[in-house]
Formats: structure tokens, C-alpha cells, sequence
């Protein structure tokens, strides 16, 4: 009886702990804008990665490169107030493939980096 | 990448959770009042300030090892960058904080006064706890991941703890059947209690680092790790259960005194191991 008690205590306690949902670690991205393999007809102002947790402002790299290799980020990435949203302007971009690299630290100081691709129609402006 | 070094995280937990177990057992259990020779006490004192002094030491280095993987450099390349690291990120200020509190744990160590030092040791050394839970993976999950990362250090702590007393009270204090009776109803009691929040918390924390995607434990190296771990711990649970129930019984027999030690000797090496599995883990992504 005093087994099951204290079971049932320990189950009570880290349950009323625990509220989170099922999650995968490190920083990883959720979503992004353009999304990945996506072709896009309009030329986006912005390139965004949102993350599935925060991420380490310092340590952020978000490049847009063309088939030239030619990085067509418009200044340094910037990161959200909650630290899940990575985004970097970018310049007028013509028609063709993209590559998004992007390069980060989570706040638990671990790395995570990856690239993805989107292109722009022909009929882009 | 250079990945934090396992020879500064290992020492670093171990020691933390000694300190704190054994300074809560000593302030629960009362462990310089029992009526044993004078050394256990003394004995205890001087593990504290072995520990601190273990854990001022490696701190800045595992700090140093921290920053230089985040930066993906050198520890000689990341020293320049550590007053920005510290500024900018939330490691940094964690880890500046830790170190504050790892010299403050350093220095109470050297208080003479019996009475007061396993309350400091234990309310410093749940401060080191609480630092390392916000460093560690489940800061990605918030504040909940956080608090059951917490509790889990603790009940390990706990259980680490109790059995480094028992043992340090055996050895330095006398392995009387009176004594040993008396310090393996408290241990036994706490160990329960522990295993029971060890296996809640420690199930939480394997759900939120794979989900239900019970094929990561084998397919993946953090899986692997953790089952190598459940493994470890399972059979200091077995020993303990041997113990309780085998041992505890017959401690009027000089001969179930001298084994009971030395399974408690096992048990102690065993959970090192599990806490070495633990650091492992700290340095490995779970996978995504």
C-alpha cells in the first residue's frame, strides 16, 4: 500500500508538472517563407525561418544564395523578440533557384544548420 | 563542431548531485547527530569541500568547453568572445551566474560550524541543480521541461546521495548492525521514494526528447545511450532491492554487514556510471 501511495504521489507530481506538448529537441525549423521547394511568382522582401524553439541571436546565419553563390541577403539577419523567427531582408531577386543556408545555436548551445530551396517564376518582379 | 568535452561534464554532475544529496541526507536524516564514532561527520565535511573544490575547478573549464562549442572554435579562439557570449546569450548568463554560486559553494565549504554547513551545502548545491537544468536540453521545452529536469537531478541527488552517506558513515563511522539498521531505513526509504520520481521524470523526459517513436531508443544514439543507461540504473535497482530485502534483514550476521557495504560500494560505482550515461546524453542531440 505504501509502494502504491507513493507511485501514485509520483505520478501526481511530475503530471501537474508536466503541460508541455510532444516536442523534438534543439532548434529546428517549422515553417518557412518562401517554404522550401516552393516556386514563388512574386519576388518575396524577406526570406523567414521559423524555429520549433528559441535560438541564440549571437550565433544566427541566414544567407540567400543564387545559382552564382552569390549571397543576396540585404543586411544581417535579425531574430524575433521570442527568438523563433530568423528572417533577412533581401534585394529585388531576378528569376531562377535560391538556396536558404541557414546556420544556428539553440539556447541549450547546440547547433543545428541546414538549406532548402525555393525559385521565382519567370513572371517575378 | 567540437563537442563538450565528457571528462569535464561527467565530473562536474557527479560531483554536484553528491554534494547535494549527501548535505540533504545529513540535514533530513540528521547525519552528525547519530551516536557513531566522531570521524563520519568529519569525514563528511571533508568530501563537501573535495567536491567544491572539484566542481570550482572544472566549472570555468566546462564553461569554456560550452562557449567554444557554441562558437564553433577552439577553446583558445572562444577566449576573447566569452565577455560577449556571457552578455548576449542566455547560456552565457546562465553560466555566469553558476560560476558565482560555484565559488560561493567553495568558500561555505570552509565554514567551521557543523550546524549551519549541511543547510548552506544543500540550499548552494540545489542552485547548482537548478543552473544545470537551464543548461541542459530542456531549456528548449520550457519552463515545465525545465522543473522535471529539475526534480530528476534531485531525486538522483537524493539516492546518490543517501548511499555515499551510508557508505562514508560505514567506513569512517563503523559498520555496527546498530547503525547500519538505522542508516539503511532512512536510505531505503529515500531510494524508494527517489526510483519512484526517477522513473515518472525520467520517462517524461525520454517523451519529450523521441515522442512515441519507441524505434529512435535502438535507431538512434541518443536512444542508445538512454537504454544503456536504463540498463545501468536497473541494476543498482536490482542490487538495492537485494539488498532491502536479503541484507537488511540478517544485519545481525557480521557477514551480511561486510556484504551489504560492499554492494552499497557497487551501488555508488553503478549510479557514477548512470551519471556518466547522463552526461553522454547531455552532449548528444536527441534525435529530430
Amino acid at each position: 500500500m505504501t509502494t502504491l501511495k507513493m507511485c501514485i504521489s509520483a505520478v501526481g507530481l511530475a503530471i501537474a508538472m508536466s503541460i508541455a506538448c510532444v516536442a523534438s529537441a534543439h532548434s529546428f525549423p517549422e515553417s518557412e517563407t518562401p517554404s522550401a521547394g516552393q516556386k514563388v511568382a512574386t519576388t518575396p522582401s524577406e526570406v523567414t525561418i521559423n524555429f520549433d524553439a528559441p535560438i541564440e541571436k549571437l550565433f544566427a546565419k541566414l544567407e540567400v544564395a543564387g545559382a552564382d553563390g552569390k549571397n543576396e541577403a540585404a543586411g544581417a539577419p535579425q531574430i524575433s523578440d521570442d527568438g523563433r523567427h530568423l528572417s533577412v531582408k533581401v534585394a529585388s531577386l531576378k528569376p531562377g533557384d535560391y538556396t536558404v543556408k541557414w546556420a544556428v545555436v539553440g539556447i541549450d548551445t547546440h547547433h543545428t544548420e541546414g538549406s532548402y530551396t525555393f525559385s521565382i517564376s519567370s513572371g517575378g518582379s | 563542431m567540437i563537442e563538450t568535452p565528457l571528462i569535464l561534464a561527467w565530473p562536474l554532475i557527479t560531483a554536484q548531485l553528491l554534494i547535494f544529496g549527501t548535505a540533504a541526507f545529513a540535514l533530513v536524516a540528521g547525519f552528525s547527530e547519530i551516536p557513531v564514532r566522531d570521524g563520519a561527520p568529519d569525514s563528511l565535511v571533508t568530501f563537501w569541500r573535495g567536491l567544491a573544490l572539484v566542481i570550482l575547478i572544472i566549472s570555468p573549464l566546462r564553461f569554456l568547453s560550452v562557449a567554444a562549442g557554441m562558437a564553433d572554435s577552439t577553446l583558445r579562439e572562444v577566449l576573447p568572445f566569452v565577455p560577449q557570449i556571457i552578455r548576449e546569450t542566455f547560456a552565457g548568463r546562465v553560466w555566469a551566474w553558476r560560476l558565482g554560486v560555484a565559488a560561493m559553494l567553495a568558500i561555505a565549504a570552509w565554514i567551521p560550524s557543523r550546524r549551519i554547513l549541511p543547510a548552506l551545502m544543500c540550499t548552494i548545491s540545489t542552485m547548482l541543480l537548478l543552473a544545470q537544468s537551464l543548461t541542459s536540453h530542456a531549456v528548449d521545452k520550457g519552463a515545465s521541461a525545465i522543473a522535471i529536469h529539475f526534480v530528476h537531478q534531485v531525486a538522483a541527488g537524493l539516492w546518490l546521495g543517501a548511499l555515499a552517506c551510508l557508505l562514508i558513515g560505514a567506513t569512517y563511522g563503523g559498520a555496527s548492525a546498530e547503525w547500519l539498521g538505522w542508516a539503511t531505513g532512512r536510505v531505503s526509504k529515500i531510494a524508494g521514494w527517489s526510483v519512484a520520481v526517477l522513473v515518472v521524470t525520467g520517462a517524461i523526459r525520454a517523451w519529450y526528447a523521441i515522442g512515441l517513436h519507441f524505434e529512435l531508443l535502438l535507431y538512434s544514439l541518443y536512444g542508445r545511450t538512454l537504454l544503456w543507461k536504463l540498463a545501468t540504473a536497473g541494476a543498482v535497482i536490482l542490487i538495492g532491492g537485494y539488498n532491502r530485502y536479503r541484507l537488511v534483514p540478517a544485519l545481525g550476521e557480521a557477514s551480511a554487514r561486510a556484504t551489504l557495504i560492499r554492494n552499497v560500494t557497487a551501488e555508488c560505482l553503478l549510479l557514477g556510471a548512470v551519471l556518466g550515461w547522463s552526461a553522454l546524453l547531455t552532449n548528444t542531440p536527441p534525435p529530430h
